[in-house]
């Protein structure tokens, strides 16, 4: 039982740390994101031009973006990671807070569905952001998809885990109540 | 709930305070103030039976229906 809690209380923490670094994340994003959309010439050490190149389908290869586009779908890039990093932070908050109500042995409390619905919804809101890709390239608009179905699935194993956490709930209650 | 505890009444009539009788029936004080509150969910046969030995009454003298 000890050695259970201790695998907890690490995974907690471990959860929290890296909740802290996406928020971090998100941060920079969005500081260097505007930062380099304004003034690209400052960030030429930094060599992000790989990091924008996106997927022609007429091609089928990756094309990078015109150059009058740059700056914006530089400045959609970073938003666009910045909305990711946002959610995945927000998910590793309620993720810490399952954690640590696990780890106090309140397993079926109340709040855990609604904890887990939360979850399953910022899931659901980033898998389109991973799946779809749309930017601006020499030839126009260009539309691509991922078949990264993990996030989809996810958010959807999560409403399900709501509504097994919610029984679970009602169960314990009732069982708490029986004199 | 269409089922009403009258604990109370009958503790009431016996004189007894709570914490007697959650003593005497062998529950925690908490329970049987669920039980006396009415926010009990589920009565165990085995505590009806401890509760009616030591009040010296009948289930129904505890428990009653009354229609919504």
């Amino acid at each position: 039982m000890a050695t259970k809690n201790f695998k907890l209380t690490l995974a907690h923490w471990l959860v929290r740390i890296i909740g802290i670094c996406v928020f971090v994340f998100a941060a920079l994003y969005f500081f260097v994101g505007i930062h380099l959309a304004i003034a690209p010439h400052h960030y030429d050490w930094l060599h992000l031009s790989s990091e924008i190149f996106i997927y022609d389908c007429v091609k089928g290869e990756l094309v990078r973006p015109g150059p009058p586009e740059r700056s914006l779908w530089t400045l959609w890039f970073f938003l666009e990671n910045l909305i990711f990093y946002l959610i995945l932070g927000v998910i590793f908050i309620y993720f810490g807070k399952i954690l640590h109500s696990v780890r106090n042995g309140m397993v079926f409390r109340n709040e855990m569905p609604g904890w887990l619905r939360r979850i399953g919804l910022c899931f659901l809101i980033i898998a389109p952001l991973v799946i779809f890709h749309i930017g601006p390239t020499e030839k126009g608009f260009q539309f691509g998809t991922h078949m990264h179905l993990g996030y989809l699935l996810a958010g959807l194993f999560a409403f399900v885990l709501a509504e097994i956490f919610k029984e679970g709930s009602r169960l314990n209650e009732e069982s708490k109540l029986t004199v | 709930m269409p089922i009403v505890v009258n604990l109370d009444v009958v503790l009431a009539q016996r004189k007894m305070t709570l914490s007697e009788f959650s003593e005497r029936v062998g529950i925690t004080l908490a329970n049987a103030s669920i039980l006396k509150t009415g926010k009990a969910r589920a009565v165990r046969f085995s505590t009806l039976e401890k509760i009616c030995d030591v009040l010296d009454c009948q289930p129904g003298d505890i428990l009653v229906f009354e229609k919504d």
